[in-house]
C-alpha cells in the first residue's frame, strides 16, 4: 500500500477511485468488460485509461 | 579466457542464437531474458569461463539487445470498444486479432521493464542497451516481411533507446 501511495505522490494522475481499479483489474477478456475512466491531476490535466486485466500481461503476481 | 569482458558478449550472443532456434515467435520477446538466465546458470555450475563472478554481478554483464522491429502502437482499441467484443471480438476484430496482438506487446514489455528495473536497482544501466525500430502501423500479430528488399524500402520511422 505505501509503494502505491508513493506513486500517487510522485505522479498525481494515478490517483484513480478505489472501485476504478477494481472494474479494470477485473476485467479479464471475455469474461468481463473492459473499462474506461479518467483521472485529474491537480493542474486539470485529464488522464484517460482504457484498461483490462493485466493478467493478459503478467500472469503470475510475483514476476510483476 | 580470463579476460571477462571479451567473453560475456559473446557468450550472449551464442545463447541467443540458440535459444532462437526452439523457441517461437511469441516467446521472441524472451530472449534477452532467457540470454540472462543461462548465463546466471553457467556461473551457477561453476562454468569455468566466468569463474570470478557472481551469478547477479549485473555490473559485469554487458547486453545489447537488438529488436527486428515493430509496428508502431497506435492506441486503435478503446476500452468503450473492447467492452462489446466477445470471444469472436477479441479473436478478430478490424483486420487483426487484439488479443494476440495485446499479449505479444505486453509480454515484450514486461520483459524490458523488468530488465530495466534490475539493471537500475544493481546499478548497472550503462551495461543494458535495448534498440527497437518501429517499422510501420499495422497489426502486431502480423509479421512484418523481412526481406532485404522490403526492409531497405521501409522507413524507420523512429528509434528508442529503453531506458525508463
Amino acid at each position: 500500500m505505501s509503494l502505491c501511495m508513493d506513486q500517487v505522490k510522485n505522479n498525481p494522475s494515478t490517483d484513480a477511485l478505489l472501485s476504478d481499479i477494481c472494474i479494470g483489474t477485473s476485467a479479464a477478456p471475455t469474461y468481463l468488460p473492459a473499462h474506461y475512466f479518467q483521472t485529474k491531476d491537480p493542474s486539470g490535466n485529464v488522464r484517460e485509461f482504457n484498461l483490462i486485466d493485466g493478467g493478459v500481461a503478467a500472469n503470475n503476481p510475483v514476476c510483476s | 579466457m580470463n579476460n571477462f569482458v571479451d567473453i560475456q558478449p559473446l557468450e550472449l550472443v551464442r545463447i541467443t542464437k540458440e535459444s532462437s532456434l526452439s523457441f517461437v515467435y511469441f516467446l521472441d520477446f524472451d530472449q534477452t531474458l532467457v540470454a540472462v538466465s543461462e548465463v546466471s546458470k553457467e556461473i551457477n555450475r561453476d562454468n569455468p569461463d566466468f569463474f570470478p563472478i557472481k551469478p547477479m554481478e549485473y555490473d559485469r554483464f554487458l547486453v545489447l539487445s537488438l529488436g527486428t522491429g515493430t509496428a508502431k502502437s497506435e492506441g486503435k482499441y478503446d476500452a468503450d470498444e473492447a467492452a462489446k467484443w466477445g470471444i469472436l471480438g477479441w479473436l478478430t476484430s478490424g483486420h487483426c486479432t487484439p488479443l494476440v496482438d495485446v499479449s505479444t506487446q505486453a509480454s515484450g514489455d514486461m520483459v524490458d521493464f523488468h530488465l530495466c528495473t534490475v539493471f537500475q536497482a544493481l546499478k548497472s544501466e550503462e551495461n543494458y542497451l535495448r534498440i527497437q525500430v518501429y517499422i510501420m502501423p499495422t497489426c502486431f500479430s502480423i509479421q512484418p516481411n523481412y526481406t532485404n528488399s522490403l526492409f531497405g524500402k521501409k522507413r524507420m520511422q523512429g528509434r528508442r533507446r529503453e531506458v525508463w
